[in-house]
């Protein structure tokens, strides 16, 4: 699942309305959307770090988590020299008040320009030098990185002042408008995580036998997860030869199953011809 | 090569880093404190990193030189190890560095001078033994040479220490600096080498093995002195006619009289590390062999272990003389 997390209503809002999210009406501690699909969530967090990383775990607790889930922080940045309306990637991330760092690591190809991020904890116009600055990054990454690894886990800021044109000028309207423009770097970076994350999915056969076992016969949580990684193994051994499943529900026990599937497999010879 | 390249702060104007941020003028250098700040924070996936991993650049402060691990030796009194690189540009499926490292970054350490002065000093300190160091414990030694230039610094300055062998583990078919230089007589370059068939499904993004035996072939000619490093040896139910053929080919294609050394052992990996890479690939025919796990170790049954051992062992001395060959495993009866 991708999961996005922005400050403020009005920088969710065009990704509300592009991929389509409805909001969760029961879970109202953040305001919290997804699309129908459920592989994309939205959670608006409210300004500074802390907020954003309070956002990052009440997201998180809303659904099992999975080490594939991709994590990114959007929203409005000032630059000492990019020009408004830019879209950039961090490619560090620095909380000003404790200097600890983060360096999201930024595996694929994107045209997206990539800079230092400094969250800082109060509104400012004094640009740090060469880095963009804003007040979520590094709360969303001290948490996002307990849940997901480093890889999915990205920063993506819309330059909305600099030294030539302060932050004050800023209204809704102008921020819709720059998320809005860059909704194209929103998704080219999830078709990039999606392909960094597609795991071998389990093939419809594996899971044809595996329901037909544990539909009938009580399997332990710890004997289900190791029936799916021998079938598995099966499958990558004899994917022409799957088990004769008459003979392992004949079995009528989830261990005799387990014993007779792992010593079939380890008679097989390995061949890498 | 790279997509983003870090450097430690304190080395920026190191001349070496100066010249590898110009050969990469393209990427954004993120500057940190310290390589760990990126190499070895907890949340990283090693197998997404690999697809494309970055170059750090750092300065190694101690620990130059380890201690090799006692399975370790070509002949040498006292047997050490260093890594000027951490981790391998290619992707072998029984590696260990994918099991001991979370990060599959690259990290280069500039301070070559370093290395070298600690390499002087412990054979120095053993003056009266020869003493057998090893690159390529944590890195391939030459695949990333046209950019470290670590070899073309070390060697000529390693040539003249009497009680030194330096081996250089290698995959790679980057020679072109060993070729233009004379060659080292206590400078051993040596090859890893799996079975054509095995290497395609195991050894990825290396070199297939026929480039590795011209490499060989070029190096011999040149006066270089050559080892074989036929470790990890591979189980597979055809593995008779496999490393058969294997050796014979090797044979044929290179100087057998000319070869300095050869070591070989089965496929083996700290259970730890095991247990990260197979969770990687569940349903690699590597992972899918009949293993044992016995004191933190993952290795093959005992009998398929004696039988390649031995087998593999019986058809290296029909090519070459027993004293070049040197098994990490006590080869059965």
């Amino acid at each position: 699942m991708l999961n996005i997390i922005t400050a403020f209503h009005v920088e969710a809002q065009p990704l509300i309305e592009y991929f389509q999210l409805k909001k969760l009406v029961e879970h109202n501690v953040f305001e919290t959307y997804r699309n129908d699909e459920q592989s994309i969530s939205l959670t608006i967090s409210g300004l500074g770090k802390l907020n954003a990383s309070a956002a990052v775990i009440y997201s998180a607790s809303l659904k099992p988590i999975s080490k594939n889930d991709c994590w990114i922080n959007i929203g409005i940045a000032g630059h000492p020299s990019i020009e408004i309306g830019t879209a950039i990637l961090a490619n560090k991330v620095i909380d000003e008040s404790s200097h600890q760092n983060w360096y999201p690591q930024i595996v694929f190809d994107t045209d997206i320009i990539k800079a230092p991020l400094t969250t800082v904890d109060e509104p400012t116009a004094n640009y740090p030098s060469g880095s963009a600055v804003d007040m979520e990054a590094s709360g969303f990454l001290s948490s996002a990185s307990r849940i997901s690894t480093t890889e999915l886990i990205h920063c993506l800021k819309i330059i909305s002042d600099n030294k030539s044109c302060s932050f004050k000028s800023l209204n809704k309207q102008k921020i819709k408008a720059m998320i809005q423009d860059n909704i194209h770097c929103v998704t080219d970076i999830l078709s990039k995580l999606e392909n960094l994350t597609t795991d071998a999915q389990d093939s419809k056969i594996i899971m044809d036998i595996y329901q037909a076992l544990i539909d009938p016969i009580h399997f332990t949580h710890s004997e289900k997860n190791k029936l799916k990684k021998i079938l598995h193994k099966w499958n990558a051994l004899m994917p022409d030869a799957m088990p004769d499943l008459n003979y392992c529900i004949g079995l009528k026990n989830a261990n005799k199953i387990l014993n007779y599937l792992s010593e079939n497999l380890n008679k097989h010879p390995v061949s890498f011809q | 090569m790279f997509n983003r390249l870090y450097m430690e702060r304190g080395i920026a104007t190191d001349p070496l880093v100066r010249q590898i941020c110009n050969k990469f003028a393209n990427l954004d250098i993120i500057e940190c404190d310290h390589y760990s700040e990126v190499f070895n924070k907890k949340a990283q996936n090693f197998r997404i990193q690999k697809t494309s991993p970055g170059l750090i650049l750092a300065k190694k402060n101690n620990k130059f030189i380890n201690p090799a691990p006692p399975e370790y030796g070509i002949g040498g009194d006292k047997n050490f190890y260093f890594s000027y690189m951490l981790n391998c540009i290619y992707d072998c499926r029984y590696c260990f560095l994918q099991g001991m490292y979370r990060s599959a970054n690259y990290v280069l350490f500039v301070n070559y001078a370093d290395f070298l002065n600690n390499i002087r000093k412990v054979c120095e300190n053993h003056s009266d033994k020869t003493c057998h160091f090893f690159s390529g414990y944590d890195c391939d030694s030459l695949a990333m040479e046209p950019v470290t230039g670590f070899m073309q610094y070390l060697l000529p300055q390693i040539s003249g220490i009497s009680n030194l062998v330096l081996e250089l583990r290698t995959k790679s078919t980057q020679i072109r600096s060993l070729l233009a230089m004379p060659p080292i007589d206590n400078c051993v370059i040596a090859f890893s080498l799996l079975p054509a068939q095995l290497a395609k499904a195991l050894d990825h993004k290396a070199p297939d093995v026929n480039r590795r035996l011209s490499a060989i072939r070029k190096l011999q000619a040149n006066g270089w002195k050559i080892g074989l490093r036929i470790d990890p040896l591979i189980f597979d139910s055809n593995m008779e006619t496999i490393y058969e053929e294997f050796f014979a080919d090797i044979a044929s294609q290179i100087d057998t009289k000319n070869v300095h050394s050869i070591t070989l052992g089965t496929f083996r990996l700290p259970s730890s590390f095991y247990n990260t890479i197979a969770g990687y690939y569940p349903t690699d025919k590597l992972f899918l062999s009949p293993l044992k796990n016995a004191n933190k170790m993952v290795s093959y049954n005992e009998d398929i272990k004696k039988r390649l051992l031995a087998f593999c062992y019986e058809q290296i001395r029909l090519y070459f003389e027993d004293n070049v060959i040197y098994p990490c495993e006590i080869i059965p009866e």
